[in-house]
């Protein structure tokens, strides 16, 4: 037998979500049995509509109100009844301005997001590694550094055998763990590289904090490593990692003894790509651990019922031990402190080498800048409700006369505020919601553990900027005396000065257009990184990850496809950390910093760097390294040997070891991070070092069939290796053009300009209101459209002149600031602010344009036929 | 308390409840004034009229006990109090004496 029908499931979660529980039964039993009988009357598809329309009917105040009995049980306080009723006068004259309430709801809640999303990032920064068992008794030993002149420098590091060393000679330390951060790791599995965030952890590091496995060990060997479940997804997938290895282009194979199982990297100071031995870093450093660099963050887990302050005696104590190991050869003392581990963040004060840690000033300053977007929806109420006060002061006068006391009416107009600041809150959350289905960005985290707490910080977060928002208006509107506001003595132009109100819109409008201008340079910066092809040549550069596979054979293939101009091949792609090595004009001097790259004359070729002095590598077809390099103009100043022509010829030390002649120097160019500084680059010869294979192409229409006609060639040389290979244009693209960023970026500008124009539109439509009839007896004089137009329009015009007046230099000066930090920067696009410029000031005086124009429609029989 | 004035529809309502008096609960009710009036009426207006009643004063009413047709669900049942029984003979006298008060010659 068929189940019998059902009416839409829906309507019944609504039903039993909105109504008292009590009521629900008997509504859902009278609604079943109506709908059961109206089958067998009217059918199963009109039943499902008629029990639809009962429930949506069933949905009215009175019925869920909690239930009756209760209700008459319980005498409501007097106070809720006034309370009542301010939020009922409050809605009603929510309801008597729709347009002004339109507005100010409008441009709070269009605000309100980024604040709350602020808002979010500072309650997780108050939940950092409060997911560890007994976090409570794990400190951070943190080291204040004072240096020879007496300068204190404080530091969250310490030294790297501080931990064993403590756990030896302290009582009451139950465990220790050490960690060092490497964040300039790469790591290989043959076919695709990444770059890596590492940290060298020893085996007691687990035991302390709990990062549970997914499947394999911990690390205990040297060489062996724990990956992060995202880094597992990116080299293996789905696969089983465990005894692959990786390459570590410096420090040799990997093991993979253990993969991590996920966890959210923004909720913890330990963000890590993949964890390796402590034992590591002293195999990488090549010297056994030393007391002086501060290099190891150093955690003890004090026994139950210590306290800190037992804990910071002890360590003072061994301070001075400390410095006798360190050695008088050192200039500095140190001294230890514990810090527990909630205490570290967000830290109070600065510290050095504190990776992922919030202090509270930046903090502070971050939600400060968000809050710029609320004052500005916050000075639209202010302006609008001053704006009206002349229909507003009848009112204050009658309830005055009728004995309403002044902290009564200051608490009416709060409550005005405060409603529509909680109704924009409700506006506000759903447009939350929708940008976080929409944005992903990584460093953005929706995780909150307290939601409770985010709740009630949402909520007080609300009165304050209700009350604030409320706070001058009440305060002038209820000031007003009885006698004037009722005689009419007060005149419009005397409620709230007209200055204030413009020098509000000036305000706004050079914010906005300076965030606007601050957007659009950071685009033009962006758009210049990820499309740059004046550095070196990106067009059309197809990279190919050799693999260790580097046959002539291929390569001779490769070269007959008929796009392929030109084969070449480098030890790394640009773009990329570049590997480092030294240089030096003679054995026995210092060694200078470099960037190494072994490359082969095609390469620098493609890439079109402009040789400026000498000639191009010169091709050996040979595989053994060639003793001449080409240098950029830096090494040639760094080394101080002459001008670019002088060094021609010079010898010069690459790595210690290799003896080489210079025989070109090409021009500085960016070949990694625009912000950092020029430093030396060599470029040698040395098809031993080759791991990618560039193909310069011919500007081709559709890449996708070249790929493939290489894929097949890499097949028939290679058939047990997929092939690796992309893009070097679309790759940078990538790498530099932060798209969710500037999504959010862009959706802010937006936002701060909707509620510029809102209130531009909230003073138009008032000032229009009052002078409504000024411009009708002008017409009546003979005045024409474009003259009132006009006329409306000159007093916006000159405010919005002002504020770009002081919103151009100041834009400029954020600009020149920006590219400060930005060695290879793109200038100033001032064609970029132009068009930001005459985009807003465009859509402004369109407004002023569009309302003034209305004005003027109107017809002087109907306005002046009142008076 | 609200005020005793008694609209339309309370009325047709207060009528409904008292013919089908000892079972008159929200369908019964629905059906009755649909059967009665020959329109369909919503089950929300129906709800909140016995509220209206019932906070006035016109109606009482208490949990019945739970039945099978109704999936173990109970029913409110209403019933007419003495003051809702005068508010209806008030109504119906009032319409008499307007009725009377029509002059012969109106509809002749």
């Amino acid at each position: 037998m068929n189940k019998p029908p059902r009416p839409p499931r829906w309507a019944t979660y609504l039903l039993h979500g909105l109504c008292p529980p009590r009521r629900a039964e008997e509504l859902e039993g009278d609604l079943d049995e109506l709908f059961q009988q109206r089958i067998g009357e009217v059918g199963l598809h009109r039943a499902r509509w008629r029990y639809i329309r009962d429930v949506l009917s069933l949905l009215r105040p009175s019925l869920l109100k909690p239930h009756q009995p209760y209700y008459l049980t319980y005498p409501t306080p007097a106070n809720t009844v006034m309370l009542q009723n301010y939020v009922k006068i409050a809605w009603r004259n929510l309801l008597k301005h729709k347009l002004f309430s339109f507005i100010n709801i409008l441009g709070l809640s269009l605000a309100i997001p980024s604040a709350l999303m602020a808002l979010i990032q500072i309650v997780n920064y108050y939940e950092y590694d409060t997911f560890h068992s007994d976090s409570d008794r794990i400190v951070r030993v943190i080291t204040d550094e004072k240096q020879k002149n007496g300068e204190i420098a404080n530091w969250a590091s310490s030294p790297e055998p501080l931990a064993k060393y403590l756990q030896k000679n302290l009582t009451g330390i139950d465990n220790s763990a050490t960690i060092v951060r490497d964040a300039d790791w790469s790591l290989s599995n043959g076919i695709k590289t990444k770059g890596i965030h590492a940290i060298h952890a020893d085996a007691s590091f687990f035991q302390l904090f709990n990062f549970p496995l997914e499947k394999g060990a911990y690390t205990a060997e040297p060489n062996t490593i724990v990956l992060s479940h995202e880094t597992s997804q990116w080299f293996f997938k789905d696969a089983n990692p465990i005894g692959n290895s990786l390459e570590h282009p410096a420090y040799g194979s990997f093991k993979i003894v253990g993969v991590l199982k996920p966890f959210n990297q923004q909720k913890t100071q330990f963000r890590t790509d993949v964890i390796v031995p402590l034992a590591n870093y002293a195999l990488a450093n090549g010297k056994p651990a030393n007391w002086t660099a501060l290099s190891a963050h150093t955690f003890l887990k004090i026994a139950p019922g210590k306290t800190v302050a037992t804990l910071n005696k002890q360590l003072s104590e061994t301070s001075a031990e400390i410095d006798k190991l360190i050695g008088p050869t050192s200039n500095t003392k140190l001294f230890f402190k514990a810090q527990p581990l909630s205490d570290i963040s967000p830290s109070k004060d600065v510290l050095e080498n504190d990776p992922y840690v919030q202090d509270l000033g930046s903090i502070y300053v971050n939600l400060a800048f968000q809050l710029i977007m609320i004052l500005l929806a916050s000075l639209n109420y202010i302006n609008l409700t001053l704006a009206r006060s002349v229909s507003r002061s009848r009112e204050v006068g009658v309830r005055k006369v009728m004995g309403a006391t002044k902290p009564q009416l200051i608490l009416q107009f709060l409550t005005e505020s405060t409603l529509i600041s909680y109704i924009s809150l409700g506006i506000g959350l759903l447009l939350l919601l929708l940008i976080k289905s929409q944005v992903h960005v990584s460093w953005l985290t929706w995780d909150v553990d307290h939601l409770g707490y985010l709740i009630l910080l949402f909520l007080v977060f609300n009165l304050i900027l209700g009350l604030a928002a409320g706070f001058s208006p009440s305060i002038i509107l209820s000031s007003y005396q009885p006698v004037s506001v009722l005689k009419r003595a007060l005149s419009p132009g005397g409620f709230g000065k007209m200055g204030l109100r413009k020098s509000l819109i000036v305000i706004q409008f050079s914010i906005a257009l300076v965030y606007i201008f601050f957007i659009g340079h950071a685009y033009h910066q962006i758009d210049y990184m990820a499309n740059d092809n004046e550095n070196y040549q990106r067009a059309n550069v197809y990279t190919i990850n050799l693999a260790g596979n580097l046959t002539n054979r291929f390569a001779t293939d490769v070269g007959t496809v008929k796009e392929v101009q030109q084969v070449g091949y480098t030890s790394l792609n640009f773009g990329i950390s570049p590997t480092r090595s030294s240089i030096k004009n003679r054995k026995n001097e210092a060694a200078r910093p470099a960037f190494y790259y072994a490359v082969d004359p095609a390469f620098i070729n493609m890439m079109q760097l402009k040789v400026v002095a000498g000639t191009n590598l010169i091709d050996r077809h040979s595989t053994l390294p060639s003793p001449m390099v080409v240098v950029n103009q830096k090494t040639v100043e760094d080394l101080r040997i002459g001008s670019e022509r002088e060094a021609i010829g010079k010898l010069i030390v690459v790595n210690d070891t290799l003896s080489a002649t210079i025989i070109g120097v090409v021009a500085n160019f960016c070949h990694y991070d625009y912000e950092r500084k020029i430093e030396p680059v060599v470029f040698q010869y040395n098809p031993s070092l080759f791991k990618v294979m560039c193909l310069k192409t011919s500007p081709v229409a559709d890449r996708k069939s070249l790929e493939s006609a290489i894929e097949g060639l890499w097949k028939r040389h290679n058939p047990y290796l997929s092939l690796n290979a992309s893009w070097l244009d679309t790759d940078m693209y990538d790498r530099y053009y932060p798209y969710e960023y500037m999504q959010l970026a862009g959706l802010e500008s937006i936002v701060i300009f909707v509620i510029a124009i809102l209130g531009l539109i909230g003073i138009l439509v008032y000032s229009l209101e009052k002078r409504t009839k000024e411009i009708s007896i002008r017409k009546v004089m003979g005045a024409t459209s474009a003259e009132v137009i006009q006329l409306m329009s000159t007093d916006f015009v000159k405010l919005l002149a002002i504020a770009a007046g002081i919103a151009i230099p100041a834009g400029i000066a954020i600009a020149l600031y920006m590219n400060s930090y930005l060695i290879f920067n793109n200038g100033v696009s001032y064609l970029t602010m132009l068009f930001l410029l005459l985009a807003v000031i465009g859509v402004a005086l369109g407004t002023v344009g569009f309302f003034s124009w209305k004005a003027a429609q109107t017809n002087p029989a109907t306005t002046l036929k009142v008076d | 308390m609200k005020g005793t004035y008694l609209g339309e529809f309370e009325e047709v309502v207060l009528l409904a409840v008292a013919i089908r008096s000892g079972d008159a609960y929200g369908v019964a009710v629905v059906n009755e004034i649909e059967q009665q009036m020959g329109r369909s009426v919503s089950l929300g207006a129906v709800h909140s009229a016995l509220n209206r009643l019932q906070e006035k004063g016109l109606v009482d009413s208490e949990l019945g006990g739970a039945t099978a047709e109704r999936g173990g669900r109970r029913k409110r049942l209403y019933t007419v109090t003495a003051y809702g029984r005068r508010a209806l003979e008030e109504v119906r006298q009032l319409r008499n004496q307007m009725w009377a008060a029509i002059p012969q010659t109106t509809w002749s």
